[in-house]
């Protein structure tokens, strides 16, 4: 349609361009006869008398005048439509950018669904066998179903997370919590991990910390189960140490573990998405490389900032800030 | 020790919330769809109406609309038991009157918690 448009258009504007051509070059032909510059009314009387030789000199000018303002009418025109055209695209552009974007989101809400529901077949029933076994050997079957699940779930949890987060739709929640219990209660989730792998697993809270603090409860939490789940992961003689202070008006945790150490050329990029170091040595160790890019996002959330230091076969510290709020109380830690 | 209505098209969902809630002591029936669990309702009172939210004939918030504006009765808690776990699901899972909302999956703690929010775990 456009092109069709701008054919003709083009057509139009090479006739109105012939014309005036031919009626300049006619006008010059006659210039010689009369001067150009003569007043229109004497001129026309004049050429009245040599009509028959060929369009007046007034009707020539005239249609030379006329073919301009139409060679004028026609380029504006053209560029209109450009414009027009141009502007066309890029609002289709867009729509189409809008359009993917709600797509990507419809497909992840339709996925999380999808995946939810044998999940909860998977851990439901895992937790009632669990329970129906207890005390016998096939205990620890149901609860490495159980595990496996949840791990599954947590994925899934991380993929929308990470989609929220890009598309600028995380809330932070706050409320008021008991530091101590809220860390004792994070800390207890990978004991039985740590014992598995015949490691410590230690909690070092600084005097002087606050008692309660206002955070968002889950997203610290996730945080911190994501920190200490990797710690565990990775170290195999030794121990974790999950310490908090305190300082320049923030909460400082620290996952301090003694494991494999992140080579130092990495260390940059562990918080990028879908980042891992991942040596065919590790592979046995490898996962979805999403837990720091969701961790560095939801620090970044909750106003802090998160970091790592690490040393090959010493172990790595990470480091995350949570601002303190006004609200925490000044009270001392028993 | 509640009268609980499950109702949930897929039946290994449904007989795991079945299981966990005769655990804890409860009384349960288990409907395959909504207006199946409507006629029920008729002819049994129940206190508690744990419901999935995609099923084919009546969605679970059409569903809750109709159960939460029956007249005569003292409306039921009703709790949407459900796999949808997107903010805007929530959101409009809140907006459709449900009294509690448990995301899939679900642990046994949460759906007890849900039905019963009273009751000691």
């Amino acid at each position: 349609m456009a092109i069709l448009l701008f054919a003709s258009a083009l057509i139009a504007c090479i006739w109105v361009v012939t014309l005036y051509n031919e009626t300049q070059r006619e006008l010059e032909s006659q210039a010689f006869i009369l001067d150009p510059q003569a007043d229109p009314a004497q001129a026309e009387q004049m050429t009245m008398l040599d009509a028959p030789l060929g369009a007046s000199h007034v009707q020539l000018h005239k249609r030379r005048d006329y073919a301009l303002a139409m060679f004028a009418t026609i380029i504006v025109l053209m560029l209109t439509m450009l414009i027009l055209f141009l502007a066309n695209g890029l609002v289709r552009t867009r729509r189409a950018a809008a359009f993917s974007n709600q797509a990507k989101s419809q497909f992840l809400a339709n996925v999380s669904h999808e995946l939810r529901t044998p999940l909860n077949g998977i851990l439901g029933y895992a937790e009632l066998l669990r329970e129906d076994l207890a005390g016998t050997d096939a205990w620890q079957f149901a609860q490495a179903i159980h595990d496996s699940g949840t791990h599954l779930l947590l994925l899934v949890n991380s993929v929308l997370d990470l989609e929220r987060i890009a598309a600028g739709k995380m809330e932070v929640f706050l409320a008021t919590e008991n530091l101590r219990g809220l860390m004792q209660q994070i800390v207890a989730g990978h004991a039985s991990t740590a014992m598995r792998k015949k490691i410590g697993l230690r909690l070092a809270l600084s005097p002087g910390l606050p008692v309660e603090i206002d955070c968002d409860r889950s997203k610290l939490v996730r945080v911190l189960n994501n920190l200490i789940h990797n710690a565990v992961k990775y170290t195999n003689q030794g121990a974790v140490t999950v310490r908090v202070l305190q300082g320049g008006g923030s909460l400082i945790f620290k996952v301090i573990d003694t494991g494999e150490g992140i080579p130092a050329s990495f260390q940059g990029a562990i918080f990028e998405k879908f980042t891992q170091v991942d040596g065919s040595d590790l592979r046995a160790q490898a996962g979805s490389g999403m837990g720091l890019a969701l961790a560095k996002e939801l620090v970044k959330c909750m106003g802090g900032a998160i970091g790592v230091q690490s040393r090959l076969e010493r172990g790595s510290i990470f480091t995350f800030t949570l601002p303190l709020s006004i609200a925490a109380t000044n009270a001392k830690a028993p | 020790m509640k009268q609980i209505l499950v109702v949930d098209d897929n039946p290994l969902n449904s007989n795991l919330a079945k299981v966990i809630l005769v655990r804890a002591g409860h009384s349960v029936q288990v409907l395959t769809c909504a207006s199946d669990a409507l006629r029920y309702l008729n002819r049994n009172p129940v206190d508690v109406i744990l419901t999935d939210i995609g099923m084919r004939d009546i969605n679970g918030k059409e569903f809750c609309h109709i159960v939460k504006s029956r007249l005569n009765t003292v409306a039921p808690r009703v709790v949407a038991y459900t796999a949808y776990a997107m903010e805007g699901e929530l959101a409009s899972f809140r907006a459709a009157g449900f009294d509690a909302i448990v995301v899939k999956p679900a642990s046994r703690r949460q759906i007890l918690a849900a039905v019963d929010p009273d009751g000691a775990y």
